[in-house]
């Protein structure tokens, strides 16, 4: 039965080769063995690599021709003295320990007529390196066997590989020299003797536009060292590469770098001013939304204007309110196919309140608009649809202005009837109503948290009232006119504040009191807006132009005509009227505003 | 504003008062004209107050007569009608006394019914944009200039670049962390980033060199996820960068040993990444994108590994790429694809796994292309069946 298998297979394989091709089979197939232990197999395996090429010049004991090491190493010396290039003198470290080990190896032969000449002939090469000098004179002794076995020091050397590191160019440039004639020797030491760590050629060095910065230059330089050298021969050990002492260096300078970058100058470096043109005088507000995709508007005439400040148009969702029809879910691939056409518009007009818009604040998520108007309303306006889809009923005056809080869970109004109320988007009713101030409400803010509302009046001071429970916590005086604007910092820490008297002024909401009072403008600011990591404020005013100011650090120049010296930049664009400045990130500002008129009234 | 608090308010003379008694017939004493005069007055000054206020939340400087008859209306008053003319009202004086009255002029309505000269309307409101670089110093450049980009950087901020990008592309992986997070958290680096661009933009240099290109698509990364930077225009170069990553048949890809395939996903996911949060500030980047992913998988000189590189990319960018894309090119594809793995010769090993790779990106691709297949069944079953019940109401009504 055993016998009948092994003819099977026998005869599955042979034909297996046949339709292969492999075509003198027959003969070898008798001593084949089907079948392996795994010893044997291990065995095997063993003997394969203790005796393949590499291993078949290492098994060769000794030269037949004792010149040839000698002939060999000054081809090799003479090559590298006359090539140039940058790898030469890589590839030239190779030299001495190649020699070091010739010379060994020969004295282990007991080749010594050889061994005088190699040696008279190249130990002078390597007379400028201290340590490399001792050694020569140390081989100088060593002419036997007898000599190597006794010294050791030598010993040493013998036992252990000497490690050179190169890049993997210069490897690469010294093996295709060997290769390309017959170097066996030298070949041989490499193998037995040496061990050659090749790194990739780093590339650390970015040159800045034209201007070259020289301190750059690190390209990793090979070393030769000693691997695994014998810690009571003290003296020879040479330096031992990127130790850890080193990283944490590198580490400090990094993060000390780190730090004086962050503590430095702010870095705005674009200003984008958004002008609108043909606006009749009718232009109220205007704001971008937080994804900078939307840009809404709202006018005298009631209107609330959208304009898409991306390629994409604007375009309605489809509409959703039939419902003589009942939709299945092959009515939605219909509709989601032409998605991509431009059958959008640009702008998209509002219309739905019977008086001017004050104000109109979009969802931290773009997915909805709140416009607040004369006609003492608050209507919200879904963005999918471009309908209004919600009124909020409840003051009796002109509503001056909405915030909508932090995560688009409330939103407030500030109105003409001296008072702010907080509305949920749920009901058309408000929540809660803050009553305090002397005359109307011009304008209102959410904390970061939410947890707070601080609302701007005409009476000149700022409130700060708690969201849930109604109460005045705060109250700021200090200006001198309405407070038309408000602004917190996204770490929740300032207040700015500023309005008809010209003045910005920061409150410190921990401590209730100023912290800053900034000088500069010369008309009313009618919009604060602060950075996102809240050390800049922009500020712009009536008088066309927007300020941007450092609270953190005063890097600003010098206080001239009677500025703040917190005062970084100031910037005039092609707008005659700002109406609103908002970072959009730390390098960005928006502004937007009425064109400059080319005829004055 | 301490002068306009010293200033008396205007007042209104108790004889005009009496007057005006006198022309609407009713008599009045010293006590009540003295008393509606100051009532008079005050009522004037609240109407004026709140018309400013009308006037300053419209930003404007000039109160204008319907802001003074928007506060009238919310005191519920009368408002003033006749008002909103272009020119001013002609007045002319009497010859006998300090009197003035308004000319009443006859206008010829059929002439201004018939007149040929219609006056323009006004044009729609429209917005411009326009953007102002700042220079190093903070001062806005003159209109019409490229930024340049060899400004004046402080010295801080040149070394915080030199050891940033030594850090990352040395050898130290705890430096390579610290730095990348920097990167992905510092907020003053904006000046920076056009070098750090084109530095990132040095991947076509080290395409050898797997570990250095996949240090700088990590750079990619946290340039990219850092929420104080506005990479603007720079966009495009990252992006460009980046699908040199993913469609480049690589210089390290010759050895079989390297692992590029991981280096190819990741760059595809970066891309995605990309695409999805900053797509939109270049126009056209989508369309550019696919037409170049579109290219590679057209062209069959290219190596399996570019086609790889498409796949993966297509996948990445959603269902909708992969129908435009990969779903109508598949069947074309698909008979080369099986050519290549049917091929069992030795010299073709190399070729074929390559091959067996973008099978397999293929079909994670695929299950999105088969959801497209089912919904087309469906609705191909559902329209049979409409027109079934509508064969069937006809004939047997």
């Amino acid at each position: 039965m055993k016998r009948v298998r092994t003819e099977q297979i026998q005869y599955a394989v042979t034909q297996y080769l046949k339709r292969r091709q492999y075509i003198d089979t027959d003969g070898s197939m008798k001593g084949a063995k089907l079948s392996q232990t795994a010893e044997e197999m291990a065995a095997s395996l063993t003997v394969q690599t203790e005796s393949s090429c590499a291993n078949v010049v290492s098994a060769a004991p000794c030269q037949a021709d004792p010149q040839q090491y000698e002939n060999q190493f000054s081809r090799l010396r003479s090559f590298l003295q006359e090539a140039e290039g940058p790898l030469v003198k890589e590839a030239s470290s190779v030299l001495f320990p190649l020699f070091l080990y010739l010379h060994l190896h020969m004295a282990r032969c007991g080749l010594k007529g050889a061994l005088d000449s190699f040696y008279s002939r190249f130990h002078s090469l390597f007379q400028q390196d201290p340590e490399q000098k001792a050694i020569v004179d140390l081989l100088r002794g060593a002419l036997t066997l007898q000599d190597v076995t006794t010294n050791p020091k030598l010993c040493a050397l013998l036992d252990h590989k000497y490690v050179v590191h190169l890049t993997d160019q210069a490897y690469s440039y010294l093996l295709r020299y060997l290769q390309s004639e017959d170097n066996s020797a030298i070949c041989w030491v490499l193998t037995a003797h040496l061990q050659v760590e090749v790194t990739a050629a780093q590339r650390t060095d970015y040159q800045l536009y034209g201007a070259g910065v020289g301190t750059g230059n690190t390209s990793s330089s090979s070393s030769s060292t000693w691997a695994s050298v014998d810690g009571s021969e003290g003296a020879e050990r040479l330096e031992v590469p990127a130790g850890l002492p080193q990283n944490e260096a590198a580490l400090e300078n990094l993060q000390d770098c780190i730090k004086r970058v962050r503590e430095g100058p702010p870095s705005l470096t674009t200003v984008c001013f958004y002008a609108f043109q043909h606006t009749e005088q009718l232009l109220n507000t205007a704001e971008v939304s937080a994804d900078s995709r939307l840009l809404a508007a709202g006018f005298d005439n009631s209107a609330v204007k959208l304009w898409s400040l991306r390629a994409r148009k604007l375009k309605a969702g489809p509409h959703k309110a039939d419902v003589s029809k009942i939709r299945l879910a092959c009515d939605v691939l219909e509709e989601e196919a032409d998605d991509e056409d431009a059958s959008g518009s640009e702008i998209k007009t509002l219309r739905g309140h019977s008086g001017p818009v004050y104000r109109t604040a979009f969802l931290t998520d773009a997915s909805g608009l709140l416009s607040c108007s004369e006609d003492s309303t608050v209507r919200y306006w879904d963005l999918k649809s471009f309908t209004n889809t919600v009124l909020y009923r409840g003051h009796a005056y002109p509503v001056w202005d909405v915030d909508v809080s932090p995560c688009s869970l409330y939103f407030s109004t500030a109105s003409h009837d001296r008072t702010a109320r907080l509305w949920s988007f749920a009901r058309t009713y408000p929540l809660r109503l803050y009553a305090g101030h002397l005359s109307d409400v011009d304008c209102v803010k959410f904390h970061p948290n939410s947890n707070y509302i601080a609302t701007g009046s005409t009476d000149k001071t700022v409130r700060l009232w708690s969201t849930r429970q109604g109460a005045s916590v705060r109250l700021f005086t200090g200006h001198r006119g309405p407070v038309l604007t408000l602004a917190f910092s996204p770490n929740g820490k300032y207040l700015a504040s500023a309005g008809e008297d010209q003045r910005l002024k920061l409150w410190d909401l921990a401590s209730g009191g100023l912290f800053k009072d900034l000088r500069g403008h010369t008309d009313t600011i009618s919009s604060l807006s602060f950075s996102q990591d809240s050390s800049l404020v922009a500020s712009a005013s009536m008088d066309n132009t927007v300020r941007v100011w450092d609270i953190r650090n005063a890097h600003g120049s010098a206080p001239t005509d009677g500025c703040s010296s917190e005062l970084i930049g100031q910037y005039t664009g092609s707008t005659s009227n700002i109406l609103n400045v908002q970072f959009m990130a730390c390098n960005l500002l928006l502004v937007t505003g009425t064109a400059m008129e080319k005829q004055e009234q | 504003m301490t002068e306009r608090e010293e200033r008396r308010f205007a007042e209104v003379p108790r004889e005009s008062v009496k007057l005006m008694a006198e022309s609407a017939g009713v008599e009045l004493s010293e006590e009540l004209a003295g008393l509606l005069a100051e009532d008079v007055c005050y009522r004037l000054r609240e109407a004026t107050q709140n018309s400013s206020q009308f006037m300053r939340h419209a930003k404007r400087r000039k109160l204008s007569v319907e802001d003074f008859n928007r506060a009238l209306r919310w005191s519920n008053t009368e408002t003033v009608c006749g008002y909103g003319a272009q020119d001013a009202l002609p007045f002319r004086p009497l010859k006998e006394g300090e009197l003035f009255y308004v000319e009443d002029r006859e206008i010829n309505l059929v002439e201004l019914a018939l007149a040929t000269n219609i006056p323009k309307g006004c044009a729609e409101t429209m917005v411009r944009v326009h953007v102002s670089y700042l220079d190093g110093k903070g001062n806005l450049e003159p209109q019409g200039t490229v930024p340049t980009a060899v400004q004046s950087l402080s010295e801080d901020l040149l070394k915080y670049y030199q050891q940033i990008t030594r850090a990352i592309l040395g050898e130290d992986p705890h430096l390579m962390k610290v730095a990348l997070l920097d990167l992905q958290s510092n907020s003053k680096i904006a000046a920076l980033l056009p070098y750090f661009v084109y530095v990132i933009s040095g991947v076509k240099s080290v395409s050898h060199d797997l570990d250095q290109l996949n240090r700088l698509l990590h750079m990619v990364k946290s340039l990219v996820q850092n929420p104080y930077l506005y990479l603007g225009s720079y966009v495009r170069s990252l992006v460009s960068s980046v699908m040199y990553c993913i469609l480049e048949p690589l210089a390290a890809s010759i050895n079989p040993l390297n692992d590029h395939w991981t280096l190819r996903d990741y760059a595809a996911l970066l891309l995605s990444h990309i695409f999805w949060t900053h797509g939109d500030l270049v126009s056209g980047l989508y369309h550019q994108i696919l037409l170049s992913l579109q290219k590679v998988l057209s062209d069959p000189v290219r190596p399996l590994c570019s086609h790889y590189g498409a796949v993966v990319g297509l996948h990445a960018l959603g269902w909708k790429a992969v129908e435009r894309v990969l779903y109508p090119h598949l069947p074309a594809y698909w008979a080369n694809l099986q050519a290549v793995l049917d091929d069992y010769s030795v010299s073709n090993a190399q070729v074929k796994a390559d091959g067996h790779k973008v099978y397999g990106a293929i079909l994670i691709s695929c299950p999105l292309v088969l959801v497209l297949i089912i919904r087309l069944t469906f609705q191909v079953i559902f329209i049979t069946s409409r027109t079934l019940e509508q064969s069937i109401q006809r004939h047997f009504p």
